[in-house]
């Protein structure tokens, strides 16, 4: 009885809010459902077709099947989820929040994300990683280098100017420094580029404040202390007479506001601002002929232009849509041969690289005769046995800190346990 | 299924009360309806459990039957079978592993436990079950005929998966007649709506808070030890956390009860402005209390005089099971034995009858409470003593966290109001606006008040899209 007396005490304020509540809810009913609909009668179908839904009692049966699916295509498949993300970046500016999604990513002073780390802790497995890399060597032939390429650290200590407390990944460099000593012990060459001049530029010349890569102009950095290094340790004739490292051979060209990078993505664009994409490319004679592993036998031929470059990673309706980063090799999982038709007889080079280092191989293509890219765990990469097949003059395996993990190096272990 | 979810909010709630409505001509069509959709929900959310449920449905419509028309010996036997059988299925889904653990304890060679999932809403429905037997043993309500009576009592949508209980008395009047009330069905669109924006903005993010500091405390054995402060402000969080993440479930339960013409009790009370624990447990899950005194503690008691061995021994039982319904472990065995004792030492000396030093005793209350929350959140004896000791500092641990600073900054205003609001603050405000004169101060309030839920209502609903919730439960 008493709630009744109150269901009538708060009638008026009641029934207006009724009439606001159906008003958003059947705006976001009609919006949800044209799109996710087909989807969620296929899985209701499904379930109710099968005998399960009702009769089978299992008790090691995951739970939420059903709804997990349902769930799914209604976020997804609708189309909500993605347009709703700028609001919810818009709240969390409205909040004045360093932190988003719960510190999963951060935003320093200078409004450069972080990937967010709340139980700092030293990654394990990196002895492991460093005797694959040895096993790795032991098995290549003498006359073929193997050479490890640290990538620079997005958080440096006592450097970026993150936020008193808030739980920035630190320990991915960390174990960058770990990861070096552990390769150094085994005997394995290592290309740090943090004691490089990359140390000397500025963040903003280094990293993009959206995207967990660097910039272009640090990745075109990066080919030319690799080719020198390359050229310096190993006698490779990869740039004799400096041609292709100089940057006056290459154009620069500048997309205002056109990146909003992974990390950006995850944000929404509102919380993290955007970054001006450059794309660095030769304006030099180039000519290859480019296969991909996951196609095997369609070879594009083309200059730089036609067959490493995608531009249409550049054209894109949204900024949730666009990929400037691939760019380069157009895709962030790489498996690909690139043959240089103007130096057939240059070094072959072998890179077993995160996506970051795609722009740096598309730079090395010019300066050897043929050169494999492959980011593990791409679809369709060959196993490594089978690339090592062919003769390279330097294996480079290239990865930035965040990117060593065991997921990575699983790739370059498989081959010292066949 | 839970109701902050989009397939609960744009997909089934819509056909639900659709089909429900079009169905308005029949009561009896609509209660069919309700257990359908109550069953798919179910269903669709834990598969392989609908069966369990519906089996539990129909054994305990058949019991009550034979009980009703028994001869009162073999009611008593009747009524014994039926509870052992519902608690037999709680124990086997959910106690299993604890009682194989206790078993080791004894035994050379320990007992192989399968691994099982524990149904949603198994804690809740047992009781229910439970109730309805007792009721109709006792001759306080009459049985069902008609099953699906029974199986909308112990599966009804709203409060299946954490309550409130009701009595079967209360919701077999309602299930027989109700009639459609706009006035009711906008009192529960807004509660519901209340409910969600509880449950997401305050304690799901709550959640995510207590989740990081908790996991901290687990692994600082092989990191750093969680700060003293740090520790402290996980505690504050996680008891917004389990209040808002509860006290919200009841609200949409409540409200969407009320949307299918449905009355169901309060469960909460503002708890935390208790000045006993006997007063927090009496302003806390009340529903959940009331089954416990109903069913086990006066059945003990008897009708005879109590003594005060009696009562001791009462309460240990009925706060020992109460410590077990909420999970199946040692700690919650020392989660039942810390409230006995408290329970116990103020009924003995009076505290919670008294009206002195309110404040202090709020003071007490709350740090008792909190001590309790530890046992329930922490993970594990281990992990709790631990917690102990890094709130109390002497855990090798540092005093000062600027992560603790950073989590109160970036949390702010959600802590502010959730500390406001887990008070009666609303309340006060409210009983000021209608204790006033002033027409236009009531207008503007009744304008306002819509207007700010349904702004939170839209935050909450992009909090849900961006998946920014936590997957917590109570039981």
């Amino acid at each position: 009885m008493e709630s009744r007396v109150i269901f009538l005490k708060h009638l008026h304020r009641n029934l207006l809010f009724s009439a606001l509540f159906a008003a958003v809810w059947l705006s976001l009913i009609a919006m949800a459902t044209p799109g996710a609909l087909p989807g969620v009668l296929q899985i209701l179908r499904d379930s109710l077709s099968a005998p399960g839904l009702f009769l089978s009692l299992s008790p090691t049966h995951p739970p939420d099947e059903v709804y997990d699916a349902l769930e799914s295509e209604m976020l997804h498949a609708s189309g909500i989820r993605n347009d709703s993300k700028e609001l919810f970046a818009a709240l969390q500016t409205a909040q004045q929040k360093n932190e988003t999604r719960n510190y999963l990513y951060i935003k320093d002073r200078d409004g450069f994300l972080h990937k967010g780390n709340f139980y700092q802790s030293p990654d394990g497995l990196i002895a492991n990683y460093a005797k694959s890399l040895r096993r790795l060597q032991e098995q290549l032939p003498d006359e073929t280098r193997l050479l490890f390429v640290g990538a620079l650290p997005r958080y440096v200590e006592g450097e970026t100017s993150v936020y008193s407390g808030y739980p920035v990944d630190r320990q991915s460099a960390r174990n960058m420094d770990a990861l070096q000593l552990a390769l150094f012990s085994n005997g394995i060459d290592t290309l740090d580029l943090r004691y490089t001049r990359m140390s000397r530029m500025s963040r903003e010349e280094l990293f993009y404040r959206t995207d967990s890569k660097w910039t272009t102009q640090a990745a075109f950095t990066a080919f030319q202390i690799l080719v020198g290094e390359l050229e310096t340790r190993y006698d490779l004739r990869l740039d004799p007479d400096g041609t292709i490292r100089d940057p006056s051979g290459y154009t620069r060209s500048i997309f205002p506001g056109l990146m909003l990078g992974d990390m950006g993505k995850s944000t929404g664009a509102i919380f993290s601002g955007t970054d001006d994409f450059s794309l660095i490319e030769p304006n030099f004679e180039t000519a290859f002929d480019v296969e991909s592993y996951s196609r095997p036998g369609r070879v594009s031929s083309g200059s730089f232009q036609e067959v490493l470059l995608f531009e249409s990673a550049l054209n894109a309706p949204t900024l949730q849509e666009l990929k400037p980063f691939s760019a380069y090799l157009g895709s962030s999982q790489i498996a690909m041969r690139i043959d240089n038709r103007l130096n057939r007889d240059g070094p072959r080079i072998l890179l077993i690289g995160d996506t970051s280092f795609a722009p740096v191989c598309a730079f090395l293509a010019p300066a050897a005769s043929r050169v494999t890219m492959v980011t593990p765990g791409a679809s369709g990469a060959p196993p490594l046995s089978q690339l090592l097949e062919e003769t390279w003059d330097v294996v480079i395996v290239a990865v930035p800190p965040s990117g060593a993990s065991a997921d990575f190096f699983q790739y370059t272990d498989s081959v010292s346990k066949q | 299924m839970p109701f902050s979810s989009m397939t609960f909010l744009l997909l089934f709630l819509p056909c639900v009360l659709l089909l429900y409505y079009l169905f308005s001509f029949s009561t009896q069509l609509q209660n069919v309806w309700l257990l359908a959709a109550s069953l798919f929900i179910y269903a669709a959310g834990q598969k392989g459990y609908a069966l369990l449920l519906t089996g539990s449905i129909l054994w305990n419509w058949l019991m009550a039957l034979f009980m009703e028309r028994a001869a009162p010996r073999s009611k008593k036997a009747l009524l014994t079978v039926a509870v052992i059988v519902n608690l037999g299925a709680l124990a086997a889904c959910k106690y299993l592993p604890f009682l194989g653990e206790i078993a080791d304890l004894f035994m050379s060679t320990a007992p192989v436990i399968p691994h099982i999932v524990l149904p949603v809403g198994l804690s809740f429905y047992t009781l229910q079950a439970i109730g309805y037997c007792v009721d109709v043993y006792r001759g306080d309500a009459k049985a069902a005929r008609n099953p699906v009576y029974v199986g909308l009592h112990l599966s009804f949508f709203p409060k299946i998966i954490a309550g409130p209980l009701i009595s079967w008395g209360d919701m077999a009047a309602q299930m027989r007649s109700r009639k459609f009330q706009a006035a009711r069905l906008s009192a529960g669109v807004y509660r519901f709506a209340l409910g969600l924006v509880k449950k997401v903005l305050l304690g799901s993010q709550f959640a995510l808070l207590a989740d990081n500091i908790f996991n901290w405390n687990s692994m600082g054995r092989f990191q750093v030890e969680l700060p003293v402060t740090l520790a402290w402000f996980g505690l504050l969080v996680f008891a917004l956390q389990i209040y808002y993440e509860l006290s919200g479930f009841t609200d949409m339960a409540i409200g969407l009860a009320a949307m299918f013409g449905f009355d169901l009790p309060e469960n909460f009370d503002y708890p935390y402005a208790a000045t006993s624990v006997t007063g927090f447990w009496r302003r806390w899950n009340i529903t959940l209390t009331a089954w416990f005194r109903q069913y086990l503690y006066r059945p003990m008691s008897g009708r005879g005089a109590s003594n005060n061995d009696i009562t001791v021994r009462n309460l240990l039982v009925v706060w020992a099971l109460i410590g077990l319904w909420h999970g199946s472990d040692w700690t919650m065995l020392f989660f039942g034995a810390w409230f006995f004792v408290l329970i116990l030492m103020e009924h003995f000396f009076g505290l919670h009858e008294s009206d002195r030093m309110i404040w202090l005793r709020r003071i007490y209350t709350l740090l008792a409470v909190l001590a309790g929350w530890v046992l329930l959140r922490a993970g594990g004896l281990y992990e709790t003593g631990r917690y102990f000791m890094n709130l109390a500092g002497v855990n090798n641990n540092a005093f000062l966290s600027d992560v603790a600073l950073v989590l109160l900054r970036e949390n702010f205003l959600w802590i502010v109001a959730g500390i406001l609001f887990s008070l009666p603050v609303g309340q006060s405000i409210e009983h000021f606006v209608q204790s006033r004169d002033s027409t236009l101060l009531k207008t503007a309030c009744n304008i306002l008040q819509p207007l700010l839920l349904c702004g939170l209502f839209i935050v909450s609903i992009i909090y849900m899209l961006q998946g920014n919730l936590s997957t917590f439960t109570y039981f």
